[in-house]
Order: C-alpha cells, then sequence, then structure tokens
C-alpha cells in the first residue's frame, strides 16, 4: 500500500452539513424538520411547555429560527454549522464556551447536540453550570443531553442513569424530561 | 460514493487510508488469509481494491480458513445480541482469525455487568474475550485509544481486537 495512513477526521474544518449529519448516522429534527416532522414538533412543544413565560428567551446552537412560536431575544449558532442558516439573525459563535454570561436570561435554550459531542460527563456538567450562569434566579434551562454521544462507561451506565449522575453534580433542579430521537432533553430550573 | 471514500475525499482528497483500514489489512496480507468474510461492513469494493486475489464475502457460509471481519458501525448495538451472534458464529464455523470492531458510542446493554473497570473499551473487549476464549481463541492484539470525535471512528471503530484460532490446523504466520 502507498497510501498515506491517516488518523483524524480533522474535525473542524466540516462544511458539508449532509456528509456531518450522516456521519452521526442520524439527522438532527431541528435541522431537518421535514424527514423528522413528529419529533422536531415534539422539541419545539417541549421547549415551549419548559419555558418560563412570560420571559426573556436566548438560544444556542438550537435551530430555532422561524420554528419557535415565542420570540427569541438573542440567538447563538455554533461556527462550524453558520453554513446552515446562512440568512440567520444569530450571532455565530466558535462554541458553546464563548457565549457570553453577563446578561441573564429567563429562559436558556440549548437543544442542539452538537454541542455537547464527545464530552465526558464531568464535562457536560460544566457545560450544563455554565449555560446555568446565563440563567436568572428561578430562570429555565432547556438543554440537551445526547445520550448516543456523550463519553461514558455504557456497560456501567444506562442512559437513564445519566440524568441521575447530573441531578447529584449539578445545583439546579432538573424537572422534567423527555427522549427524542436517541437523546435526552431536560428542563433545569435554576435555584 | 461509500461513507468511507466520503470521508477520505472530505479530508485528504482521496489520497489515504485509515489506520485501522491498514491495520487490517496487513494482517489479512501478513498471515496469508485467502477468504474473508465481513459483517457490517458495506464497503466491499474498497476492500477488493486492496486485496488481490482474496475472496471476500459478506455473508457467511459454512466453510474453513475464513478470518471474519466483524465491523459494527450501525446505530445501537446490542452488547448482549452482539455477543450471542459471535458465540453462534465461532461455535457453527469457526474462522482461523477473529476481527471485532465495536463502536463503542452506540452499545446499548440491558443486563447488569458484574467486574468492571473504569475502562470502558478495556471491558467491552474483555467480555468479548470472555465469549471467545472457551472456544478457542486467544487474543492477538488489541487497539483502542481515547476519542473526542477527531477518528474515523464511526467509519471504522477505534476499538477493536483480533483473534487467532488455537486449535486451527491452517493457521499460518
Amino acid at each position: 500500500m502507498n497510501e498515506q495512513i491517516v488518523q483524524t477526521t480533522k474535525f473542524n474544518n466540516i462544511n458539508d452539513t449532509e456528509f456531518l449529519w450522516n456521519m452521526y448516522y442520524s439527522s438532527h429534527p431541528m435541522v431537518d424538520f421535514k424527514s423528522n416532522p413528529v419529533e422536531a414538533s415534539g422539541i419545539l412543544q417541549f421547549v415551549a411547555r419548559s419555558c418560563k413565560f412570560p420571559g426573556t428567551v436566548v438560544t444556542i446552537d438550537s435551530f430555532m429560527s422561524g420554528q419557535a412560536t415565542f420570540d427569541v431575544d438573542q440567538s447563538y449558532e455554533l461556527e462550524a454549522f453558520k453554513g446552515l442558516w446562512p440568512e440567520s439573525y444569530s450571532t455565530i459563535i466558535p462554541t458553546m464556551w464563548h457565549v457570553p454570561t453577563e446578561i441573564k436570561y429567563d429562559n436558556v435554550i440549548a437543544v442542539g447536540s452538537h454541542s455537547f459531542k464527545y464530552m465526558t460527563l464531568d464535562r457536560y456538567v460544566e457545560a450544563v453550570e455554565h449555560l446555568l450562569k446565563l440563567t436568572c434566579s428561578g430562570g429555565h434551562l432547556v438543554v440537551c443531553m445526547p445520550k448516543l454521544h456523550l463519553q461514558y462507561h455504557r456497560l456501567r451506565y444506562k442512559p437513564i442513569d445519566l440524568i441521575d449522575q447530573l441531578t447529584n453534580r449539578i445545583t439546579a433542579t432538573i424537572s422534567n424530561s423527555v427522549e427524542f430521537h436517541k437523546d435526552f432533553y431536560l428542563e433545569i430550573i435554576n435555584e | 460514493m461509500s461513507w468511507r471514500k466520503q470521508q477520505l475525499k472530505q479530508y485528504y482528497n482521496g489520497n489515504g487510508i485509515m489506520e485501522q483500514d491498514a491495520q487490517l489489512i496487513k494482517f489479512i496480507q501478513d498471515h496469508a488469509v485467502t477468504k474473508l468474510c465481513l459483517f457490517g461492513e458495506p464497503d466491499l469494493e474498497y476492500f477488493a481494491e486492496r486485496l488481490p486475489g482474496i475472496e471476500i464475502y459478506n455473508q457467511w457460509r459454512q466453510e474453513t480458513n475464513y478470518m471474519l471481519a466483524f465491523i459494527r458501525t450501525n446505530p445501537y448495538v446490542n452488547f448482549e445480541q452482539f455477543l450471542s451472534q459471535l458465540f453462534n458464529i465461532v461455535k457453527g464455523a469457526p474462522p482461523d482469525y477473529l476481527y471485532v470492531a465495536i463502536n463503542k458510542y452506540v452499545v446499548v446493554t440491558e443486563q447488569e455487568w458484574p467486574d468492571l473497570t473504569d475502562d470502558y473499551d478495556a471491558d467491552l473487549l474483555d467480555n468479548i474475550t470472555k465469549v471467545l476464549t472457551p472456544n478457542s481463541y486467544q487474543e492477538v492484539s488489541r487497539t483502542y485509544r481515547e476519542d473526542t470525535g477527531q477518528s474515523f471512528n464511526f467509519v471504522h471503530p477505534t476499538t477493536n481486537i483480533y483473534y487467532e484460532r488455537t486449535n486451527s490446523t491452517n493457521n499460518q504466520v
């Protein structure tokens, strides 16, 4: 063989969205709404039910442009996916960790699974705590927990155990959880 | 274009070969394998291009002198069912060599597993070995690595293991 042996996918250079989603063996319903209308609708309904209204709303990597039934005050999309929303009003940020936390919102919505892919459970807990910093006291965080792509010992923990693990580690209350399209979605209320 | 070729074209202008594929091909060549059965690996043509003269199948047949490449990349691998399938294969028509590559991200399990360590990859491979050792297989080598999404895990899992059958009269090294 004369071919160069390669190891990595050079992840950050992805710009082919169909390729990207196929790579994860699913299209996130919020991106591929037409192929997953039931699940996409389910997620949107869960988000609407889990938000605290009236109140301010910020979305992060959540594909909410034009689909939410409520007004979004601020919207952030990850740089890797800016090609998905070329005409979006969203502010582009490199990663979820670049969301400014000086402004607090009644509702923080982070239902895109990509933000959390390949995180360890510890890192995911850090991410949830980071998103909770955006919420007012008593504010609501609606967040995706991508059980398919988090790094955890799958012989030791069932996916449902992840929620118990998160419950024990964050200083907030998980008031509701649902499962859509192989991911969990959580409503967390800041104390 | 196959998924494997798409990824290589996307990142390497089609000029590369994934490390896991290269290792597998080298193993096949080093052990003079002449008949190969691939499970869960749709890219037969890709391997046929690089293994001229070797018979490659994707359906199991009751023949000896097989090396079985068992590559799981499908959504959701039920680990108990996976081990059961492995057991049936090695009991029914045991190949001289066995290669198992499991996508650790898509494993689901229904039972409670005893004797687990903190090393998920090792526990996966150890439980596979527990099924195969009583059926006269010994490990040749195993590989796994930390993967935070940068590896080609979803095309060819980075958690993989090679076995040889200890009671085969056909093994060639």
